[in-house]
């Protein structure tokens, strides 16, 4: 550096003067500081908040998993006992109790209330039961009168996420069910349905978004764009209950055959037995004609070839297309596209997610210096050509990121499932019929008047936590894509 | 040139025309994606335009064109005085009951007048009660103490009384008339078939009922303007404290770097989470607070619209911090440096130069922000926004509703006629939506030309 700072001329007069021009420096300045702590307060909010919700859902998810929850909120009566009794025995109605069932007992000693939890070690018959008493640390108490006796029920980890399991009589598979009223926890349904409707959603979202980044950056010129990109901020800016209301009032009608309300006949074809012999035999034929074609072009030169090529891409497109068509039979039991399905609700999530993707992707695609371009079009490369070998590899990290955030918002998407996807959970392959997603059951569940001791309000959190460790996995991987595989360009 | 390269030049031209032919066929399918993009958009508006307008088939009590040889709304106050004598005298003390009252019904008819009614009485009536009233005097009352608009609701709800007994589509109203008359004809007799749009001002102004045909939406425009209010109180602050915070004041250390990519990840965090944790901290946690319970009001429930806002607040808080942190990053340096320069302290220099100039992208950001919280129907939902309130939210610890949330409440209910009235919604939320990103776009506009020249 040329120069220190000039002291000025009249700073080293007296040693009181130039004690003072040197405290200028070190001055404390209280209401600087105080505004600096205000301020480091308003960003320590957004940790806050991730605490909070870490707290919040985690701490109510244990209760689910710790507490005895009351399950099907029936009240049995039973004959008075005494604290050394371990036989219980049942009067009135519904004695539904096996082996292992925890029965919360309230009874009243002396006026008082006085409850106990007791666990089934023998079922005698429907109305008399062997138990063991004074169950998890509870006290065995005698009850006097108006003895009245619950089913409760611990959840464990492992029955949440269990997948189903093989009845030993029948010998059939059954899949894990999500039915509190039941006393049935297996959150797999939902996850799925979750997993389920993000991947076809993504299967919109991905293609459509991705070719829309790809045109707004390479191909569009100025005035287009600045027509179609305000289109896509519009899109992006449709609150997410609109496009419910545009899922279960215009895409379930077109597939059930009258969009707008106006009958047109037939409705989605898939499901038609007729059909599905038709389709796989496109299938098969178009299978095979790309194949005649392809060896046909691989063996042939000149302009023979260059049809022959063509006529080998046709086929495969009519493949793909009849194999779509076909795929739904494979999957589904012949009838009618539900009026709540999962299928019509994932590709308007699909639509919503589409500006999500492609804003991010265009940022990266024109990230990438000019100059890669143009090395790329000076090696005689066409505009495609740079497209997919240079600029999709030297964007990957951005696209990549901006796939897992759409795919993250797919996963948390609520109001469209919530409206159109249909009530209660269903674990199936066949995206035609209704099914629950997770955020769609919180949604379903928690409005109206939810009591909080209900083991409903608490199994809310539980698949809270479940949906907020799925996003929050997706939204760390992004950032890591972003962060680590970015390419720094001068 | 050899006679052999010839082939291997064919070869080539051969390969370019099939490789410029993929170009095109794939640069059409780029532009495909596009049109789909646009072509959804317009079948998303043709949806909702397709629920707001078409034919309804309206059964009345008394036919408004026999009341009078012109139409009823474009009578004046006289005149529709004139139809409630001739056609509803009877009535008209329940009129004046359920408009003018300020005490109990069982005392209405025994309470002197200036004390049973909220409106100027003459002198002359200061004792009388409302039965000793003749005809004459009770339709004075009605029509001194109410507008034309208001008269021309009374007519029409105790004389005409217009009930809605079906409903269809606008696109199956224009193409399918014929066979909506042919259901007329053999359903709704009576009734007449009359092209209604659901969007009225009328819907705008009156409030929720529990009838589609005559719900309006002020209840619930109020909750949303109300809940807004406390999002912005709330957000505005804090946000654009913490994205000066993690500008202007940060160092690299690792707390601030933890909150930074603590925000980026807030930011993906699905808005039903936020709901749960609207529900648990501040509708149960705070609820002494949320309630109003600690200013006095009587009561124990914390789903308020203070809940309400608060949460939507914590919401929106990562999209504000993160598009005012760009706002102030676009501040030149060089300005900072002559602030510093001129002797003034990090916060002046905040306070009067990086801050005017980044106001302008500050609040556009905020707007954007806002106007995504004004659309959240999710996190309203778990925190227990009610589906049907008939009064007017009155402060931050009533019970509300919002726009979105009757939007969601009335597309699920499988009856026609809500789900016209939800299409009605949805253009009012669209609207709302659309004014206010036009003032983002305008301010952006217009403080960008005044700082750049």
């Amino acid at each position: 550096m040329p120069s220190a700072p000039v002291m000025p001329a009249d700073a080293a007069d007296s040693p009181v003067k130039r004690k003072r021009a040197a405290s200028m420096f070190k001055s404390p300045r209280p209401f600087e500081a105080f505004i600096q702590s205000v301020l480091f307060f308003c960003g320590a909010v957004s940790i806050l908040t991730t605490v909070g919700i870490v707290i919040t859902l985690g701490n109510e998810s244990i209760n689910f998993f710790t507490t005895l929850g009351l399950v099907d909120g029936q009240r049995r009566t039973a004959a008075p006992m005494t604290a050394e009794d371990t036989r219980i025995v049942l009067t009135g109605g519904g004695f539904n109790f096996q082996v292992n069932d925890t029965l919360f007992v309230e009874g009243t000693v002396n006026g008082q209330p006085a409850n106990e939890l007791m666990l089934v070690t023998e079922v005698i018959d429907r109305e008399n039961l062997v138990v063991q008493r004074g169950y998890e640390n509870t006290q065995a108490v005698p009850h006097d009168v108006g003895v009245q006796v619950e089913k409760g029920k611990r959840v464990l980890l492992s029955e949440f996420l269990k997948v189903g399991e093989f009845d030993p009589t029948t010998g059939q598979f059954m899949p894990g069910r999500w039915q509190p009223q039941i006393a049935e926890f297996s959150a797999i349904p939902l996850i799925s349905a979750t997993l389920y409707s993000s991947l076809l959603a993504m299967l919109i979202a991905v293609p459509v978004g991705l070719g829309t980044a790809i045109y707004l950056s390479e191909y569009a010129a100025p005035g287009v764009r600045a027509t179609l990109k305000p289109i896509l901020e519009v899109l992006a800016g449709v609150p997410t209950v609109v496009f419910g209301y545009f899922a279960l009032n215009f895409i379930t009608p077109a597939l059930r055959g009258s969009p707008f309300g106006i009958p047109m006949g037939g409705g989605f074809p898939l499901l038609d037995t007729g059909l599905f012999v038709t389709y796989n035999g496109l299938l098969l034929i178009a299978a095979l004609a790309f194949v005649a074609f392809w060896v046909g072009s691989r063996t042939t030169t000149g302009s023979r070839r260059t049809l022959l090529t063509r006529g080998s891409t046709i086929a495969a497109l009519l493949a793909i297309v009849f194999g779509v068509l076909a795929l739904p039979d494979a999957m589904c039991t012949p009838g009618e596209v539900g009026v709540y399905n999962l299928f019509g609700a994932s590709i308007v999530v699909g639509i919503l997610i589409i500006p999500t993707i492609s804003t991010i992707s265009e940022d990266a695609l024109r990230a990438v210096p000019r100059s890669l371009r143009e090395a790329s079009y000076g090696l005689g490369a066409t505009r495609l050509e740079t497209v997919f070998r240079v600029l999709i590899p030297a964007a990957l990290s951005g696209i990549l990121a901006a796939v897992l955030l759409g795919i993250s918002r797919a996963v948390g998407e609520t109001m469209v499932m919530a409206l159109a996807s249909g009530a209660g959970p269903n674990l199936s392959v066949c995206p035609f019929e209704a099914a629950e997603t997770i955020a769609g059951h919180i949604a379903r569940i928690s409005s109206g008047d939810l009591s909080y001791q209900s083991m409903d309000y608490n199994s809310l959190f539980a698949l809270g936590l479940t949906l907020f460790i799925m996003t929050l996995i997706l939204n760390l991987l992004s950032n890591y894509i972003t962060s680590r595989f970015r390419e720094v360009y001068q | 040139m050899s006679a052999a390269e010839s082939p291997k030049k064919d070869a080539f031209k051969e390969r370019l025309v099939q490789r410029q032919a993929r170009g095109r066929l794939w640069s059409r399918l780029f532009f495909a994606s596009n049109a789909f993009a646009l072509l959804t958009l317009i079948l998303l508006a043709l949806t909702i335009i397709n629920g707001a307008f078409g034919y309804v088939a309206v059964q009345f009590r008394v036919d408004p064109d026999t009341l009078s040889d012109r139409p009823l709304e474009t009578l004046s106050e006289a005149e529709l005085g004139d139809v409630l004598v001739a056609n509803a005298a009877g009535r008209m003390r329940v009129i004046i009951r359920d408009n003018f009252s300020q005490v109990p019904n069982d005392v209405f008819t025994t309470t002197p007048l200036p004390a049973a009614l909220n409106v100027f009485i003459p002198t002359a009536w200061q004792t009388l009660t409302i039965n000793e009233l003749n005809e004459e005097q009770l339709l004075s009352i009605i029509t001194n103490n109410l507008s034309q608009e208001q008269m021309y609701d009374v007519v029409l709800n105790n004389i005409v009384q217009p009930n809605v007994v079906a409903s269809w589509q606008f696109f199956y109203s224009l193409f399918n008339r014929a066979a909506i008359e042919a259901e007329m004809a053999s359903e709704y007799p009576a009734a007449e078939l009359i092209f209604r749009s659901w969007v009225t001002p009328r819907f705008i102004s009156s409030p929720l009922a529990t009838e589609a045909a005559d719900t309006g939406l002020r209840t619930a425009l109020l909750g949303t303007l109300w809940v807004i209010a406390i999002c912005v109180l709330f957000s505005f602050p804090l946000g654009v404290g913490a994205a000066i915070y993690l500008e202007e004041y940060a160092d690299d250390s690792f707390i601030n770097r933890l909150i930074e990519t603590n925000i980026r990840n807030l930011a993906g965090v699905p808005s039903i989470i936020y709901g749960l944790l609207g529900l648990t901290v501040f509708v149960r946690f705070l609820v002494t607070i949320t309630s109003g319970q600690f200013v006095g009001v009587q009561s124990d429930t914390g789903r308020t619209i203070l809940s309400a806002g608060l949460t939507l607040g914590l919401l929106i808080l990562p999209v504000i911090i993160i598009n005012a942190q760009e706002a102030i990053r676009a501040v030149p340096y060089s300005i900072r440096e002559a602030s510093y320069g001129l002797g003034a302290t990090k916060w002046q220099t905040t306070w009067r130069q990086v801050l005017p100039a980044a106001l302008p992208g500050i609040l556009t950001g905020f707007i954007l922000a806002l106007s995504r919280a004004i659309g959240e129907t999710a996190p309203l939902i778990v925190i227990g926004g009610a589906s049907f309130i008939s009064f007017d939210p009155s402060g931050p610890f009533s019970r509300f509703t919002v726009v979105p949330l009757q939007i969601y409440n009335w597309t699920k209910v499988p009856d026609i006629e809500f789900r016209n009235v939800a299409a009605a919604a949805i253009i009012v939320l669209m609207s709302l939506l659309l004014i206010m990103n036009s003032a983002a776009i305008i301010l952006r506009n217009r403080f960008s030309k005044k700082l750049a020249g």
